[in-house]
Formats: structure tokens, sequence, C-alpha cells
């Protein structure tokens, strides 16, 4: 009993955003199956789309096989830019929803510390980045045996592992964003917009390579997908990076909040 | 012993004065009533007491510590009832209090006793309740801990006059308990009802502090009356006025004198009325209302 009541603020978090998690896992569920079916209807086509050589796509020259297809359908776009928009808006409105409709006045009467009320509530949006992380993963991985398509289980269950930290960055700065605007849409709004600039950073910087360096500034930029899933390749340094980057964004969430006003 | 402790409380916004240099106690065991028009600054004073807000100069006490090391541990002791209610839509009633009793964690002990008083469709969503029935609900979430002190900013606003009077009832026995109450109101009859002192602010600085007694002895009916006759003949209280063909008095103890004396002339009209919060500002703090 006594644990469950130190983290009673985040399970309440959690309860209170599990309709809308339970619905973004259907969808990523949902799309995962549907492109994973649709590989081989497309099989014979991807080689020569391949030869286009889109550059800002990451891995886009691997789109021949398998899990090139994957990445360049379902991981580059869906993964790395719409789940990331649907996790700041979530995130970007965890506190912010409290200040806007005047329930934080109830909630700061409990002996509970700022503190505590920023990290908890942080901590209750885990189980929905989990649910939709791994549900998804099940569904590529079902689905691939379904149509009879090798895919290594360990790199794809890494990709997913290591978009955890990914997800988390993007969960910690929309938080950040929620402990300072008071208006919930304006809040979640600037979390999505956030993201978008990200990418759209991390893309340009793909496209030539005066713009290489660019890409550094980004987070997109320290989750690649196509790494893993189709090349193996395994970086320990990104998710530390991305670790980094949400511990700096939460402390700054928590500092904030602690010292402003609650008007 | 001072329950809480104001040494020269002041809080700007910005630029805007929100209240300045408070200095005063609240004893323990007693029920006392803030008092203030709208937009005084009773809000802004006990959100800086919570810790909602830090307070620009000056300091503060509650159960003789300061509030800016450990506000979150006198929380403990501490139940309130917000002026701006909102709670949360999605839950019952009764998971409301139990989110609330496991975020305390401390037994609500007089959860049931509260229940009792204050009749409640406790499996219903709080969405569906009404502005009092909200306002219950706000009442014991406040109490059910059996906390030291309760401060609680125009708790009456949106009960209706029975559960209103329910409320003054059980007050008068939380304090026979000997818990101190902090009671903020605009209205002054309110306060007079309940409270054992008062203090009153006006414009963000306190303009008296008051037992409850003196502040009865200051009030008195406001009697306007037009006779016929030359107003300079009627021998009225030294602070009589004279406005147009309108004289204007308080009369402070009983009004039958007066009115034995205004029946030796013609009256052509005449009006009664009891003080209100801003008379007593206007006849005794010497302050007209300028600013509304």
């Amino acid at each position: 009993m006594g644990e469950k009541k130190r983290l009673r603020l985040a399970w309440e978090t959690a309860k209170g955003k599990w309709k809308l998690s339970l619905i973004i896992t259907i969808i990523f569920v949902g799309f995962a199956a549907l492109y994973v079916g649709m590989y081989p209807s497309f099989e014979d086509m991807m080689g020569q789309i391949a030869e286009m050589d889109l550059k800002f796509i990451r891995g886009f020259s691997s789109l021949g096989t398998y899990e090139g297809f994957l990445n360049m359908e379902l991981y580059q776009i869906f993964w790395i830019l719409v789940l990331p928009v649907l996790i700041a808006y979530v995130a970007g409105s965890l506190i912010s929803e409290e200040i806007e409709s005047g329930t934080i006045d109830l909630l700061l009467s409990n002996p509970i510390s700022r503190k505590r009320i920023v990290l908890e509530k942080f901590l209750g949006i885990l189980p929905m980045i989990l649910l939709v992380t791994f549900a998804t993963m099940g569904s590529v991985y079902g689905m691939s045996l379904f149509i009879g398509e090798e895919i290594s289980l360990t790199n794809l269950f890494l990709t997913h592992l290591w978009s955890v930290p990914y997800f988390l960055s993007i969960a910690g700065i929309s938080l950040f964003v929620s402990t300072v605007v008071d208006k919930k849409m304006k809040s979640s709004i600037i979390g999505m917009a956030f993201v978008v600039a990200m990418y759209l950073i991390e893309s340009v910087s793909q496209l030539t390579p005066d713009y290489d360096k660019m890409g550094v500034i980004s987070i997109v930029n320290y989750f690649d997908p196509s790494d893993l899933l189709v090349n193996g390749e395994m970086s320990l340094v990104d998710p530390i990076i991305l670790a980094i980057i949400t511990l700096v964004s939460v402390s700054c969430a928590v500092f904030y909040f602690d010292r402003r006003d609650i008007t | 012993m001072s329950i809480i402790e104001l040494d020269g409380l002041t809080k700007y916004y910005g630029d805007t004065k929100g209240i300045a240099d408070l200095s005063f106690e609240v004893e323990e065991g007693e029920i006392f009533g803030y008092l203030g028009p709208n937009g005084a600054g009773k809000t802004t004073t006990i959100r800086a007491l919570l810790g909602f807000l830090k307070p620009t100069r000056g300091s503060a006490r509650i159960f003789g510590e300061s509030i800016d090391e450990n506000i979150v541990e006198l929380k403990r002791n501490i139940g309130y009832i917000p002026g701006n209610l909102t709670l949360y839509g999605d839950m019952s009633g009764k998971e409301f209090l139990k989110y609330f009793e496991d975020l305390r964690s401390s037994s609500a002990s007089k959860y049931d006793e509260l229940v009792d008083i204050f009749d409640l469709p406790l499996e219903k969503k709080v969405s569906g309740y009404s502005s009092g029935m909200k306002q219950k609900l706000a009442i014991i979430q406040a109490f059910m801990n059996d906390p030291e002190l309760v401060i609680m900013d125009e708790p009456t606003s949106g009960l209706d006059p029975l559960v209103q009077q329910n409320f003054y009832d059980f007050l008068k026995v939380e304090k026979e308990e000997g818990r101190t109450i902090f009671f903020s109101s605009h209205i002054l009859s309110e306060v007079e009802k309940v409270c054992d002192r008062a203090g009153i602010i006006r414009d963000g600085e306190l303009v008296t502090l008051e037992k409850i007694e003196t502040l009865r002895e200051k009030r008195g009916k406001i009697v306007r009356a037009r006779i016929e006759e030359d107003v300079e003949e009627f021998d009225g209280p030294d602070d009589m006025e004279i406005e147009g063909d309108w004289i204007k008095f308080v009369a402070k103890d009983d009004i039958d004198t007066w009115l034995k004396k205004l029946a030796e002339f013609t009256v052509l009209d005449l009006e009664v009325k009891k003080f209100s919060l801003e008379d007593i500002f206007l006849h005794y703090y010497g302050e007209g209302d300028e600013d509304g």
C-alpha cells in the first residue's frame, strides 16, 4: 500500500490518460499491421523506388529490403514524427491542464511538494509510452510472421527499446513547456511544434552535406531506427545523449515550477 | 499561541499591489474572519500563506514555523477550501475524497461524520454536481483529515441558505473541538454571525483588527428621511448629513428614539437600511469608496 500511495499522483495521471493511450496504441498497432501487410504487393517496386535516392529520409537506399521498407514506410515518419507529436500533445498539457482548470489549487493544498507533482506527472505518461512502443513491436513482428518475411527479433526489439529514451526526451521537453505556459492548448501546441521543427532540421541536414552539422542540434538526430533495424548497428552514445536531454528538461520543469507563482 | 502570524507580508504582481505590509496574528482555537470587499487582497493573502505565491517582502509563520522553510510538512495539518473552486470532474465524489486521502497519506478520520452532515450523492461524477454540491465536497475534503487549521476562501458562496446555516453551526462545533478557522468573506453579517475576531482588509492593507463585539457596536441602521419642514429644524446626531432635502444619519443603538423624533415632523419619505461593509468603511474608517 505504502508504495502505491507514494506514486498515487503518477497512477492517477496514467489512469486519466488510459483512454487516450489505448486509442494511440490501437492506431499504431493498426498502421504497423497495415504497412507490413502491404509489403507483398509492393515488394517488386521497392528496388526501383530506392534508386530515387531521397537523401532526406534516413536509410532510404535500403528500401529494396524488407527492413528497409519498414524503416521507410513506418519508422522514418510515423515513428519518428507522428507518434512524438502525439506524445508532445499529451505531455505538453500535464501541468498546464491543472493550472488552467484551477484544480492545481486543491492539489497543492495537499502535503506534496511541487517537485513531486512534476516528477509523478512525468512518470504518469510512462505507461502510455511503453504500451504503444511494445504493442507496435508486437504488431510488426506478428504480421511479419504472418506474411512470411524474416526479421531479426533482437534488432526489432532494440529498435523499439531505443525509441523509449527518444520519446522520453520529447515528453520531458513538453513537460517543461507545460510548467511555463498556463493554457493547456497553447502549451501542447508549442510542444508539438517543437517536435516538427526538430524533424525538419534533421531532414534538411540529411539533404545537403553543407548542412550536415546542423543535425546535432536536433533530437531526431539521436535516434535513427534504420541504424538498428536495417544495419543492426547499435549506438550507445545516442541514448545517453537523449537521457541527458530528458534529465535536463525534467530538472528545468521542477526548477521552474517550484519557483513560479500559481495565480 | 498564535497559529498564523503575518509579519509585513507583501505581494506585488509586477507593479500592481496585491497586499502590502500585512501584520496580524490568528490565535489558536478562534474563528478568525477575514473581511474585505472583492479584490481587496483576501485571496492573495491566503495564496501567499499556502505558498502558492512567493511573497515580495515580509514573512509568515504557521504553527510557529516559517512558511518558506517547510510549507509541505505544515500542510499536513491545514485544510483548505479554495475560493475559485474547481474539482476533478471525471471522478465521483467518493473517488475524489479517496484520492486526496491517499495523497495526504493520513486517514480521513472525520469522513463518516462529515458525509452525514453534508449529504451528497458521492457515487455520482463531480461534473454532474451543482455548485452547492461541489462546495460541500470541498468542505468535506478540508475537514476530513482532522487538521488543526482550516483556511477557507469565501466558503459559503454557492451554498443555499439552509446549508449555510448548517455550515455555521458546524463551524461552531469545530471551534469547540479546538480547531482554528481562518474564514474569508465579503459579507459582514456572515462574519458577525460566526467569527470571534475579524481583520478588515481594503485595497491590500489591513484597516482594522477587531473583536466581533466591537465591530457589532459599530453597526447601526442608516436612516434617510425627507420632511416637509425645514431640514435644519431636525435635531439629529452630530454626524447627520443633509443631502438636498434628505436628512441622512446613522442610528447607532436603537431607531425608536429617532423615529419618534421624526414623527414630530411631516415625513414625506423614509428609508432605513442595514449597514453594509462599505458603510463600515464609510462611517468608521474614514475612507470613502473612491475606487468603488
